[in-house]
């Protein structure tokens, strides 16, 4: 027995070097993070003028923190409205892709027509594009068109920007469900409206998932497209967008800087620690975006 | 219930033909078999006729309708696949529901219909498992289920039991012969397990590289074989041939091999007339090379020398292994008590009326030739 | 009160109305092929119902502007006149591109080789130990973060105040107490591209940890075992092993990173503008559009992006076939 233990001492020293530089990168790693949730909840005259690590000196003196901050930028400096705008942004131009990508997925990979394989192909072949490419001549089409600053605008760039992604893993998956299932149902009465939304969408849930939560992030945390398609309208603009603005106005006030990002991350980060196992499928899935 | 009817149905895809003008009737509450070995066209033919592929000529028929433009869903027919196909994110009772929701039926109904079905393959207990919970057999008897679930005209099934262990398999054939005598529908069947299709089957077609061989009961299949194929792929071991040539001496017809020859039965052997002197291909099943000391009484018999290559003791019987001095080697079913030794020169002896001659070219029967 | 309720109320059609547009929209052409298109002709047009939407948007969003911004490329500023190749030679020759086209180089170099070695590093560390969920999860954190969040995180580590007060920045706190005067971080020529590089490495080290340690953990146990019975040694077993087996998902990370930084944008627009030398290609193009007014210079530079994500793109997806990942 002392034995077993004289070993299991001598492998936890000689593994020291390892747990030593993990502790220093997952430090190295969270510290940005930690200081900035813990300067968003101490009163504006304290981060402006010490240290947030100053806290340590008495982590448990509650007089410290307030949630002012968080009051003030939602209200007075418009992050509440743009958290608003942000999900009315985010949601649809997760669900309109999903529902699209799905329905082509599908027909792509289970329904019979010429030059079916080519289309995939030419469908792929877009992940090429930067978005860059397309932003003068949409720009210039959604003045014409009156869709500047407008939600439905926004819905349709992020539709179909985040398209040949969403088909490609799509229809891979969709593709790669047994033949004789789906030709069961065909047998059974399905017709393909009902094949593919009483077999294919539930079987194709991880896929699914995984787009989404890749869409979902992708959109949230989105600030070019929405710079470039919704302008300056503040009465549509985005957590980022209203952000970055703060960052240009208040960019000294400390307090309301921090207290604004955290709240630019909170959902990300639920959705992330919710559903990491279909993000890391989507993140993998999703390294080829354009 | 109703009739089938393939009329000149072909199947191509691309360059290759699956399936080469299969004319042929099944009747209204036969069980029929489709089989072959793998490639022979017998799921191809399966699929037409469910309407998940499209027929590239011919006509096809269920009941008094011409169903070539109808989609699977119109053609009142139920499948069981080889793979089962159960809808894994719907438990045994949706997965048996399904076709009758579709259908349009009322909830009662469903519930009846599948509660009745559920009996009949006492599946009572699982209806709210899902299919992943289940053993490979539970998942069969579900697969069937869901296909008599639905009442149809015709049942279709691919390789059904194939998935199953031996035991299991056994239990299952017994239970689909049941089941199409309680139901009294048509029944078409594909495997390419000669067991399942003897056992089950009313008639069995035989199909090779997309030709129909033969149609007919198993017992007249197995007895009077039409061609050398068919004759070779019914029965285990398969059929031992000789190549020779067709004399006549002495008021007697003989079949004359490198290393042995035979007196045949002209009664038994209609049509040799045409290949007297001419070669011919002899087919004798192992279970008509008898060991010399324990013949059956009342067998007109032959005797044959061979070398012993290997012994199989199954129990109830032997399967020797044998050379006749060409480089060939022929299997005996010999009775169980045969004192037969491994390397020793065994005494045979063949049951001559029990012989089956083919045209080398052909393969043709010769005895089926003579038949109009 | 009320007026939040109101404006929730607002969001909440707005998301109902588009998400339950395109379902509408879906059901209802389906319906009516169902039900009106004759008997066999039906086969042949639900497919092209199903693709359609998806065909349009791909062609109006991507192939169409793609097309156009290549043509627009040889026009002046208002796309008025045909000037050849001129705006590509201004591209190449200005000061300021210079500038973009050097920073890029130098963040294609840091961030790719920083965050594909920190990942790898990690990985293999983590490998090791039984708490490996924790530093895994830590370090893989920030992918959730926006650009911008993460942009006012670091702004705030390298917040800058002048030698003699209290420091709020943590980078310069350290600074201070080490006995150097603090430094301005984003505002230093030398080092304000560095500053702006750790900030994307911090963010990209956590996706080149997870797919680098999913590969080491894909190399069965029974070829390290084996080399280990062969005499190697922990590293050796590193270099000669366990390197060359995870070769292809390197190529995959690195390349998905290089893709990730040629269009980097958000840092650098919200923590310097672009200024004090840190112009890279997506914010000077973004400086062309909206601050110049130049479209014809803007898509040549959108051209040139387009010209260096394609060999690698190729590249990447040539790889990324090769392991499923969905399965």
């Amino acid at each position: 027995m002392p034995n077993f233990l004289a070993t299991r001492l001598t492998t936890w020293v000689s593994q020291t070097p390892i747990h030593l530089a993990l502790v220093v990168l997952s430090t190295l790693w969270t510290l940005p993070s930690l200081g900035l949730l813990i300067s968003s909840i101490r009163p504006p005259e304290e981060v402006l003028t010490t240290g947030w690590w100053t806290v340590f000196q008495h982590p448990f003196d509650f007089t410290q923190y307030s949630l002012e901050n968080y009051r003030t930028v939602l209200s007075a400096e418009g992050l509440g409205q743009a958290l608003l705008n942000s999900l009315t942004i985010a949601i649809p131009a997760t669900v309109i892709p999903i529902a699209i990508a799905a329905f082509a997925a599908y027909a792509l990979a289970w329904m019979e027509f010429p030059g079916r394989q080519w289309l995939f192909l030419a469908i792929v072949a877009l992940l090429v594009v930067p978005l860059q490419m397309t932003f003068i001549p949409l720009l210039r089409a959604y003045g014409h068109l009156g869709l500047t600053g407008t939600f439905a605008g926004l819905w349709l760039a992020h539709t179909g920007y985040g398209l040949p992604l969403g088909i490609y893993l799509l229809r891979n998956y969709i593709g790669s469900l047994p033949r004789d299932l789906i030709e069961a149902a065909a047998v059974d009465g399905a017709t393909p409206w009902q094949i593919f939304t009483r077999l294919i969408v539930p079987l194709s849930m991880p896929a699914i998932a995984s787009f989404a939560v890749f869409q979902f992030l992708w959109v949230w945390n989105d600030l070019l497209v929405a710079l470039v398609y919704l302008g300056g309208t503040p009465t549509v603009a985005p957590l980022t967008i209203t952000l970055t603005n703060l960052v240009g106005s208040r960019g000294q006030d400390w307090h309301l800087l921090t207290a604004g990002a955290f709240i630019t991350m909170t959902l990300p980060l639920l959705v992330f620690l919710a559903l990491q196992r279909y993000f890391v499928r989507g993140l993998l899935a999703g390294s080829i975006k354009g | 219930m109703a009739q089938v009817r393939f009329e000149s149905v072909s199947k191509r895809y691309g360059d290759v033909l699956a399936l080469h003008d299969l004319t042929l009737a099944i009747a209204d509450g036969e069980f029929l078999v489709f089989v072959g070995p793998s490639g022979c066209g017998k799921t191809t033919t399966l699929r037409l006729l469910a309407g998940l592929e499209p027929v590239t000529t011919g006509h096809l028929y269920i009941g008094d309708r011409r169903v070539n433009d109808l989609s699977a869903k119109d053609r009142d027919i139920a499948m069981v696949f080889q793979s089962y196909a159960l809808y894994p994110h719907m438990s045994v009772y949706e997965n048996m529901a399904f076709s009758l929701e579709l259908q349009g039926l009322g909830k009662g109904e469903i519930q009846q219909r599948v509660q009745r079905a559920a009996q009949q393959m006492e599946l009572e207990d699982l209806l709210q498992r899902k299919p992943k919970e289940l053993s490979g057999g539970q998942r069969q008897r579900v697969a069937v289920c869901r296909a008599i679930v639905r009442n149809p005209a015709v049942f279709l099934m691919d390789e059904p039991l194939s998935n199953l262990d031996a035991q299991l398999r056994g239990q299952a054939r017994v239970e689909i012969s049941r089941l199409h005598r309680e139901l009294g529908s048509t029944l078409i069947y594909v495997t390419h397990d000669q067991v399942e299709a003897m056992t089950m089957g009313t008639r069995i077609a035989v199909l090779n590289q997309g030709r129909l061989q033969q149609v007919d009961t198993p017992q007249a299949l197995y007895r009077a074989p039409s061609n050398k194929f068919v004759a070779g792929f019914i029965g285990s071991p398969a059929m031992n041939f000789l190549a020779g040539v067709l004399v006549e001496t002495d008021d007697l017809l003989w079949f004359k091999a490198e290393a042995v020859s035979f007196p045949l039965d002209r009664t038994t052997c209609p049509g040799y007339q045409r290949y007297l002197g001419q070669p011919v291909i002899c087919g004798i099943r192992p279970e008509d090379i008898h060991d010399a000391h324990y013949v059956p009484t009342g067998l007109v018999t032959s005797p044959l020398q061979g070398k012993i290559s290997a012994l199989e003791r199954m129990g109830n019987e032997v399967i020797v292994y044998l050379t006749l001095g060409d480089r060939q080697t022929y299997a005996a079913r010999v009775d169980r008590r045969s004192a037969l030794a491994l390397g020793e020169t065994g005494l045979f002896a063949v049951n001559t009326r029990a012989i089956h001659l083919f045209d080398p070219d052909t393969e043709i029967a010769i005895a089926a030739q003579g038949a109009p | 009160m009320t007026h939040i309720f109101g404006r929730g109320l607002v969001a909440a059609l707005a998301i109902g109305l588009g998400c339950g547009g395109v379902f509408a929209l879906f059901y209802g052409a389906n319906g009516l092929v169902e039900r009106f298109a004759p008997g066999n002709s039906k086969n042949r047009l639900l497919p092209w119902v199903y693709l359609t939407p998806a065909l349009l948007l791909l062609a109006v969003y991507l192939v169409l502007p793609t097309l156009v911004t290549i043509y627009i490329s040889c026009f002046d500023a208002r796309s008025q006149a045909f000037v050849g190749l001129t705006n590509y030679l201004t591209v190449f020759t200005d000061k300021t591109m210079g500038e973009a086209f050097r920073n890029n180089l130098l963040w294609l170099v840091g961030v790719t080789g920083g965050s594909v070695s920190l990942g790898l590093l990690i990985a293999v560390l983590a490998d090791r130990v039984r708490y490996e969920p924790v530093p895994k999860t830590l370090i893989f954190l920030p992918m959730a973060i926006s650009f911008v969040g993460a942009s006012v995180i670091w702004k705030f580590i390298y917040a800058f105040r002048p030698a003699g007060t209290a420091q709020i920045g943590l980078l310069n706190a350290v600074v201070t107490s080490l006995g150097f005067e603090p430094v301005g971080w984003l505002v230093e020529r030398s080092i304000n591209n560095l500053a702006l590089i750790a900030i994307m490495i911090w963010l990209q080290t956590g996706f080149c940890m997870v797919l680098l340690s999913a590969a080491v953990k894909g190399i069965p146990q029974e070829i390290i075992e084996a080399a280990r019975l062969d005499g190697a040694s922990e590293g050796q077993i590193f270099w000669r092993i366990t390197l060359p087996l995870i070769r292809s998902t390197i190529l995959v990370v690195s390349t998905t990173t290089i893709l990730l930084v040629l269009k980097v944008f958000d840092i650098v627009y919200v923590m310097t503008a672009g200024n004090q030398g840190t112009e890279v290609l997506a914010s000077r193009m973004f400086k062309e559009m909206f601050s110049f007014r130049h479209y014809g210079r803007g898509s040549a530079i959108a051209v040139l992006l387009l010209l260096a994500v394609i060999p690698i793109m190729v590249l990447n997806i040539r790889e990324f076939r090769r392991p499923t990942p969905l399965r």
